[in-house]
């Protein structure tokens, strides 16, 4: 599995995942995970960092997990604050559709005991 | 464009294969839709083949001149296609494409998946990957997680049950029971998969399909060639929709944009509306999905699946029979084959000559890729348009 854990993979999607980092379109469109070219054709974009609060759409508990996770963890689509919707792992137990939620940088991923550590955005219930 | 027709048909049986390779089982099922049509291998003069991950399954890619090399069709044009989960359909609608543009008269259409050489978290990740790497695998999102998200929405918006889910699951595996090439021929209860174990809640074990080593292949022709053969079936009509990679950039979660664009143009190409459809194949990679199919190809309003499927509407006898030989769940799913398989058991009930016949004139598949990112529609009849 290079692709997930890769140094270079990783250290490309660093600002998105480290802060929550998009961008807007002078339309008035906001997108999370950032995009080159806004819905309108506008290829212009510029940053936008996300205030990291949200509400969950919907969820799920995974329990057979892929190679490298171990469940069970939630996984939620969170609706953000600025329009968006993400997918984010979620902490707490007390899940379910309308909460609200913000954003926490946390440990997403490790590759192996001595493989490199993933870090990024998940969403804490509030 | 010119008509075609489906004059031969073969597959593997699904299941767990371990004495056969990927090679094997497309030449396999090659061989039974070449015997099936009755026709030379030399008349063969284009070969299209789905599949999903060569790459991480087998460790082979480049897999249409392997086929070609296998079944020795010598130096046709052979080519792979991927849509995930709907690249059997891919395959064979490019196939459709090809001789109905007059460019061959031949073709021959294969899928296959050999999913169990690789352990069971790798094939997890592996089918993952039909979704968004960066943004929704890479968290830990797996393939059954993406339909939980879609199964929990539903559920939140229209009231949908877990019975109604499950219901789902025991009319295919009671399909499945005549079926010899069923990975699964046992009937199951809603009791059954209700006390299943958890997979991606709230979808549990048998509400997912398994995984499964398959090929399936099938041989198509022009009119003026199929016309001195038996029973040809006619390709009426063929669509194919997309959609954001990642669930979560859609419109709608319990809706996909992709089914409905695929299943308008293969209509409009058929002339047809979908009340004309008899048999129905649809993608029943997760239950939540065939009541998402049966919504969004306007069989119910959206939000009624569950009750329809609950209802009996889908059994054989009911108002429209779907996925009468199993379906992916209790069939299998080797991923690539899927789409070709899909529409072997519509061509069966055309000929008839199903293991669970039915009385139709018209039948339709839908096999999508991924979360709904692809979707692919085609639809067959027992007379040309
Ligand atoms: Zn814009």
């Amino acid at each position: 599995m290079p692709h997930r854990s890769s140094v270079p993979a990783s250290w490309r999607l660093q600002e998105n995942r480290y802060s929550l980092v998009g961008t807007t379109c002078e339309c008035g469109e906001c997108h999370m995970p950032g995009r080159r070219v806004c819905e309108c054709g506008n290829e212009k974009l510029e940053s936008l960092e996300f205030c990291g609060l949200g509400e969950i759409v919907s969820y799920t508990t995974i329990h057979v997990a892929p190679a490298g996770f171990s469940g069970p963890y939630h996984i939620a689509l969170i609706r953000l604050e600025e329009g968006p919707v993400v997918t984010g792992i979620v902490t707490g137990d007390d899940i379910s559709v309308g909460k609200k939620v913000k954003s926490v940088f946390r440990r997403l991923y490790t590759d192996g005991q001595e493989g490199l550590i993933t870090y990024g955005f998940k969403f804490e219930l509030m | 464009m010119r008509n075609v027709a489906v004059v031969g048909v073969g597959q593997t049986k699904f299941g767990e294969h371990w004495s056969m390779s990927l090679r094997d089982m497309l030449t396999e099922a090659g061989n039974a839709a070449i015997a099936d049509a009755g026709i030379e291998r030399s008349s063969i003069e284009s070969l299209f083949v789905g599949s999903m991950s060569p790459g991480r399954y087998s460790g082979q890619e480049h897999i249409g001149p392997l086929a070609a090399d296998a079944l020795r069709l010598g130096n046709i044009p052979a080519t792979r296609f991927e849509g995930a989960c709907a690249s059997g359909s891919l395959a064979l609608r490019t196939a459709y494409i090809d001789i109905a543009s007059g460019r061959h008269d031949t073709a021959i259409v294969l899928g296959g998946e050999k999913m169990t050489d690789v352990n069971g978290s790798e094939a997890i990740t592996t089918l993952a990957a039909a979704g968004d790497q960066e943004w929704e695998a890479s968290i830990g999102l797996t393939f059954a997680g993406l339909y939980a998200l879609m199964a929990r929405k539903h559920m939140h918006d229209y009231g949908t049950t877990l019975e109604q889910m499950a219901a789902v699951s025991v009319n295919n595996h009671k399909n499945g029971i005549n079926n010899p090439n069923a990975q699964f021929r046992s009937p199951i209860t809603v009791e059954q998969v209700l006390a299943s174990s958890m997979v991606a809640d709230p979808l549990r074990l048998l509400d997912c399909s398994p995984i499964t080593d398959g090929s399936a292949a099938m041989i198509l022709m022009s009119e003026e060639r199929a016309k001195a053969l038996d029973n040809p079936v006619w390709i009426l009509g063929s669509g194919q929709g997309s959609d954001t990679l990642a669930l979560h950039d859609r419109m709608s979660y319990t809706e996909m944009m992709a089914t409905k664009a695929a299943a308008k143009e293969a209509l409009a190409e058929a002339g047809i509306s979908i009340g004309d459809v008899g048999a129905l194949e649809v993608h029943d990679c997760f239950s939540i999905n065939q009541i998402i199919a049966l919504e969004d190809l306007g069989f119910c309003k959206k939000g009624e699946g569950g009750k329809f499927v609950e209802d009996g509407k889908i059994a054989l006898n009911g108002e429209i029979p779907v996925n009468t030989t199993g379906g992916l769940k209790a069939g299998g799913h080797p991923v690539g084959a899927t789409g070709v398989r899909q529409a072997i058991d519509i061509v069966k009930q055309l000929r008839g000559d199903s293991v669970n016949q039915i009385n139709t004139e018209k039948g339709m598949t839908l096999n999508i890729g991924g979360s709904g990112a692809t979707a692919v529609v085609n639809i067959f009849g027992k007379e040309m348009e």
